[in-house]
């Protein structure tokens, strides 16, 4: 028994059906904590070199951390990762919810999925009993339409993770839906999962998670809670979630608008938390032991669809950056892409650059099959996102994500695709944001916004300045991705400021180690070069050019209020020159041999040197 | 006298509740211990929370009498007078008695509080007896 871990890991080989179980040993506990830290670990040391993301030989990591299901506030988070089918790089990606709980229950802290079977399967687990099951009869069903099957089948109280028919039909954004509405949506995991014909996991354990200190536990609990509830965030957070920045984001221009050519939205009243609640509220929704409730579930009249959410993404990439007219258009568009089971950011961001280049005469209505892909039009964007879904006419092109279907299509569209890595970019417009746009660059999936949510910081110091910007990425994502290592959610932090500390405070009091914070920090450092390392062995040439803004970022703003803002290759240099220095990585941005060894990855080292891809 | 008085409205489904519970009464980290249910209702969006209001059904049906009412005016098994036969928990009219490998008897709240102080939502409030 090791305190905070349910004690095993799950291998399952869906290409002959056989699973096993291997003990979580103290060392891999103390020396790798868990979550993100440990699927960068075994995807570095278990994937073959160059691996063919939808091969049998990728394999998916569902890893949860010390703290997850825990009694710590807002300890809801599972980490998901593979070798990226959009980026062909490391990609990992975290919902919340409950499954993270009944995972450790069970007995188990991480799952491996290798192999892939040749009919459909989903893998059923009930504390020690573990079967490989026929998913022929959910097969073509929706993400959601699957969970609530399966909980029907099997028992209300199992915890489900699915896949929809993107994932089945390997729409390489295709996402993993639980608990109606929470997803790891992004990067194309629930494409790899399509892939080994893996539908869903369904779980149900009776076990505790072994804690060291419970009665501290829960005290340490109770004094944050009363902390959070006594906090001026607290109200308006818990009620509008994400969406409360949606005003915010306007009124500082980064709303992404039409494709990103505007970044001030002027029907943002109609889109907002506020309208949303008075037009579609049912109910505060809350993951497991999250005292913030952040997540609105919704229902439209209008389009008469629940919908939990819409978060503040998806208002920005499939509101505003598609033109739509209201928060109900967006809930009906959420809807859809959550039971089509695709990334609501990268499902955004096709639509939009499909409606650019109808907009700008490069595709008609002939090559979107009769679809008049105007910015606004909810039916078209609808259709389109079905033929994306089912790779059907034009559809099969933009599923291979935006990037990838400008280079289909050619004619140099290459630079309406706003992306960083293959990732599209998350509602935040980087014109005159120096530092969320480093954060971007340098995130180690692609364009995502969690690893170095900057902007607060672009507004407070300067939105022309790059000065002291590549320190305020390093600094965060030295404590973010820790979030994902341990299993908790940012929002307490981030949102109702409960401090860093405490998280430590909490993770020595469940697993009785002593664990600093300038340990931590130092471990984060090490976790950032492996997933550095995964990207220099797995993608030829990589480095500084991979780590470029979205060719927009070089176009004045038109109008709002960064108008006439634009980024120059000076700017960019300048960031990356400093973010790599703070690294101690080449100029090229690729980690040093000898930095390697300094963060205990001689290891990686030497295979990084043996393969050629950085000098010894 | 006091009572927890329920707001399913204002339950989010969080469980914070039931991991208290477990943690304050059993000293385990789970939710499935617990002196409170939560039952999901999806699509429709809400949760209904089973939680014991001193009704007093379950004394009345206890074929053994092994059940009393403490001091807090919680009702209360007594675990060397209970069988284990189950009347209680079938009749409890608020589904509110529970069984779980963490006690050989079924039980039900006693009114120890520490849920509502973790309910941020404020789904579990106290209320004083008039």
């Amino acid at each position: 028994m090791i305190n905070g871990y349910g004690g095993s890991i799950l291998r399952v080989d869906l290409t002959t059906g056989s699973v096993k179980r291997e003990p979580v040993t103290p060392e891999l506990a103390h020396d790798w904590l868990g979550g993100r830290a440990w699927i960068a670990k075994y995807m570095y040391e278990e994937l073959p070199a160059g691996v063919d993301p939808l091969s049998a030989a990728n394999k998916v990591f569902v890893a949860t951390g010390p703290l997850s299901g825990t009694l710590w506030p807002s300890s809801a988070k599972i980490v998901w990762g593979t070798k990226s089918p959009l980026t062909g790089g490391y990609i990992d990606s975290n919902m919340g919810g409950l499954i993270m709980a009944e995972l450790k229950y069970a007995g188990l802290d991480m799952i491996i999925l290798e192999g892939a079977s040749e009919t459909p399967v989903y893998l059923c687990i009930e504390d020690d009993k573990v079967e490989v099951r026929d998913a022929s009869g959910y097969w073509g069903k929706g993400s959601v339409d699957t969970e609530y099957a399966l909980k029907r089948d099997l028992g209300e109280d199992f915890q489900i993770a699915t896949i929809g028919p993107a994932g089945e039909n390997l729409v390489k954004f295709a996402c993993i839906t639980h608990d109606v509405g929470r997803q790891a949506g992004r990067g194309g995991i629930g494409a790899v999962l399509g892939s080994k014909k893996l539908k869903a996991i369904a779980v149900r354990g009776t076990n505790p998670i072994p804690v060291a200190n419970i009665e501290g536990l829960q005290k340490h609990t109770t004094s944050i809670i009363d902390y959070i509830k006594n906090t001026a965030f607290f109200p308006t957070f818990s009620k509008y979630g994400t969406t409360d920045v949606t005003d915010w984001c306007d009124s500082v221009g980064v709303i992404p608008v039409n494709n990103f050519q505007h970044a001030q939205y002027p029907k943002k009243d109609r889109i907002n938390g506020k309208y949303m609640r008075q037009q579609m509220y049912v109910r505060d929704k809350g993951c497991y032991a999250c005292p913030l409730g952040c997540s609105t579930y919704t229902y439209s009249k209008k389009y008469d669809v629940y919908v939990e959410g819409p978060e503040y993404e998806t208002i920005g990439l499939m509101g505003s950056n598609l033109g739509m007219d209201s928060i109900e258009e967006i809930a009906v568009l959420n809807a859809d892409v959550d039971n089509l089971g695709m990334d609501s950011i990268s499902s955004g961001s096709a639509v939009a650059f499909a409606m650019e280049l109808y907009q700008r005469g490069i595709l008609t209505k002939e090559d979107f099959g009769g679809l008049e892909m105007t910015w606004g039009n909810v039916h078209a964007a609808r259709a389109f996102l079905r033929l994306i879904a089912a790779r059907q006419g034009i559809g099969a092109t933009f599923a291979e994500g935006a990037l990838a279907a400008a280079r289909i299509i050619g004619k140099d569209t290459e630079k309406y695709v706003v992306q960083v890595k293959g990732l599209d970019y998350s509602a935040y417009d980087t014109h005159a944001a120096p530092a969320m746009m480093l954060a971007y660059m340098t995130s180690d999936i692609g364009a995502q916004h969690t690893r170095a949510w900057a902007i607060v910081q672009d507004i407070n110091m300067g939105r022309g300045s790059t000065e002291g910007k590549g320190q305020v990425v390093y600094d965060l994502q030295h404590l973010r991705p820790l979030m994902e290592v341990l299993g908790v959610c940012r929002f307490p932090w981030l949102e109702v400021k409960v401090d860093w500390e405490d998280y430590v405070t909490a993770l020595n009091l469940v697993t009785g180690q002593h664990y600093t914070t300038e340990g931590l920090f130092a471990f984060s450092e090490k976790v950032w070069n492996l997933t550095r390392a995964f990207w220099t062995r797995e993608v030829d040439g990589f480095g500084r050019a991979y780590d470029q803004p979205p060719a927009k970022m070089y176009e004045e703003m038109p109008d709002g209020p960064t108008k006439g803002a634009r980024v120059t290759q000076e700017m960019v240099d300048q960031l990356l020159d400093g973010y790599y220095q703070a690294y101690h990585w080449d100029q090229n941005g690729l980690p040093t041999a000898q930095r390697l060894r300094e963060v205990g990855l001689g290891y990686v080292a030497d295979d990084l040197v043996k393969r050629g891809r950085i000098r010894g | 006298m006091r009572h927890i008085v329920v707001r399913p409205e204002s339950c989010t489904g969080c469980r914070l509740c039931q991991l208290t519970c477990s943690a304050q009464n059993f000293r385990l980290n789970t939710h499935k211990a617990a002196r409170i249910g939560i039952v999901p209702h999806f699509p429709e969006g809400y949760f209904e929370v089973h939680l014991c209001n001193q009704c007093g059904v379950c004394q009345s049906v206890c074929l053994v009498e092994a059940i009393s009412v403490d001091a807090n005016g919680a009702y209360v098994i007594d675990e060397s007078t209970c069988i284990d036969c189950g009347a209680c928990v079938d009749s409890c009219p608020q589904q509110a008695i529970f069984r779980s490998p963490a006690s050989p008897h079924p039980y039900m709240c006693n009114l120890c509080g520490a849920c509502v102080a973790n309910c941020a939502a404020q789904a579990l409030t106290w209320e004083e007896d008039q």
